[in-house]
């Protein structure tokens, strides 16, 4: 697979750059927290906080995380790896913004975290960045009375001429009784097929009517794919990772997204391993 | 004694493979996008290992009049020479103005010289314990 990768990234790098840029994601809400940095030579950045809903004696507060990323040269740029943001892209084109908007149900982190963003092959190449990560960090189950959650990101397929596949995790959850049922929905409103796969916390007899977790599933432009289960477990809100890559599986992006699964479920894979496919900060 | 040595072998070529994950921990390539090293460090752990296996049982099977052919240090030169070129490659990405080039074919020449380097390590040690238990 690394052989892919290696290829996919020579041919990537013959390709001209005439792909169609990609707009930001907007979060709603009332804003909270927004940190900028970069120097334009040749990125800048931006992490906002915005509160979509405020909590409840039920349940916590949901926000919407927006993480920008803009590529100011006028060539592209590569392995743009902001660990402390769970953002990660294999490639940002000449001009181009790269966007994640995540909801997550869970209090703000009570203090700032400081991070690199790092891009390009140097560790050299960097920048601080100082981030308000969900309380608990990018990864956590807790239970919760949301009914539904949403996130958007774009992915870059990295091929001359494809627009960004645009997708959208949604999860819901309602009770009736005592039995609570979950629905899924992922979409990809972009014009490029990926794989994607979502490390998100479930138990094991979750796996089946979750592929996605287990391995990556593929969505073609104009995918529309439901999943569901129902259980007799309370309602939790967790944190999921995204990992996005191409048909021929080379990673393309990491993402975070908010999600709604069982309370006391556990990731069926470390969020460690998925950015050590990439690479985790030091 | 053939099972102890069987044993440090092992123990020698699971190192070789486990060597691509130090980065992480001991910062060898302090000067490189961790993402660099991370992505590559599956695929070159399973090149690595095999480089090994392929140098030690070559140094094992290497007949007698090879050797005194002066045929002897070709094979650990070789892999000397892959892991120095390697490392100046690495050097020379960080720390050059290359933006001449494609930051595509930057990166993955730097996930190259990266498996390389670790390649020619191996090589290099697989090679050690082939020559010393033959």
């Amino acid at each position: 697979m690394r052989a892919r990768t290696f290829l996919a990234g020579f041919l990537i790098g013959l390709a001209a750059p005439t792909a169609a840029l990609a707009q930001p994601c907007t979060c709603a809400g009332e804003e909270v927290r927004t940190s900028d940095g970069g120097d334009h030579a040749p990125l800048t950045w931006v992490y906002k906080v915005r509160l979509v809903r405020n909590g409840s004696s039920d349940s916590p507060p949901l926000y919407c995380y927006g993480r920008t990323v803009q590529n100011h040269r006028d060539r592209d740029v590569t392995d743009v790896n902001w660990k402390v943001a769970s953002f990660y892209r294999s490639r940002l084109r000449q001009g181009a913004a790269a966007s994640s908007c995540a909801e997550v149900e869970a209090f703000l982190s009570r203090r700032t975290e400081n991070g690199p963003l790092y891009y390009g092959v140097s560790s050299g190449d960097a920048y601080d960045t100082q981030v308000l990560p969900p309380e608990g960090g990018w990864a956590a189950a807790e239970p919760t009375r949301t009914s539904s959650v949403r996130s958007t990101f774009e992915i870059d397929p990295g091929e001359a001429g494809a627009s960004p596949a645009r997708i959208t995790v949604r999860s819901s959850a309602a009770a009736d009784g005592a039995t609570n049922y979950f629905r899924y929905g992922i979409e990809n409103a972009g014009e490029s097929v990926v794989r994607l796969q979502i490390n998100m916390p479930v138990r094991e007899w979750m796996l089946a009517a979750l592929p996605f977790v287990n391995e990556p599933i593929l969505l073609d432009p104009g995918a529309k794919l439901d999943f569901s289960f129902s259980t007799k477990e309370p309602i939790g809100t967790a944190v999921a990772t995204v990992l996005a890559s191409s048909p021929d599986g080379a990673p393309l992006a990491i993402d975070s997204v908010g999600i709604l699964t069982t309370a006391g479920a556990r990731p069926l894979y470390s969020s460690e391993a998925f950015w050590r496919r990439v690479g985790p900060q030091k | 004694m053939k099972a102890i040595l069987d044993a440090v072998t092992t123990l020698l070529g699971f190192l070789s493979a486990v060597l691509p994950f130090l980065p992480k921990s001991y910062d060898l390539f302090p000067a490189l996008n961790p993402a660099i090293a991370e992505d590559s460090a599956p695929a070159t752990s399973l090149l690595s290992i095999a480089t090994f296996a392929v140098t030690c049982v070559v140094a094992r099977r290497r007949p007698p009049a090879a050797a005194a052919g002066g045929g002897l240090y070709r094979l650990p030169a070789i892999c000397l020479g892959i892991a120095a070129a390697s490392f100046v490659g690495i050097s020379l990405l960080v720390v050059s103005d290359l933006s001449g080039l494609s930051p595509s074919l930057i990166s993955t020449a730097a996930r190259a010289c990266y498996l390389l380097f670790f390649v020619g390590v191996a090589g290099m040690i697989g090679w050690a314990v082939g020559h010393c238990f033959a």
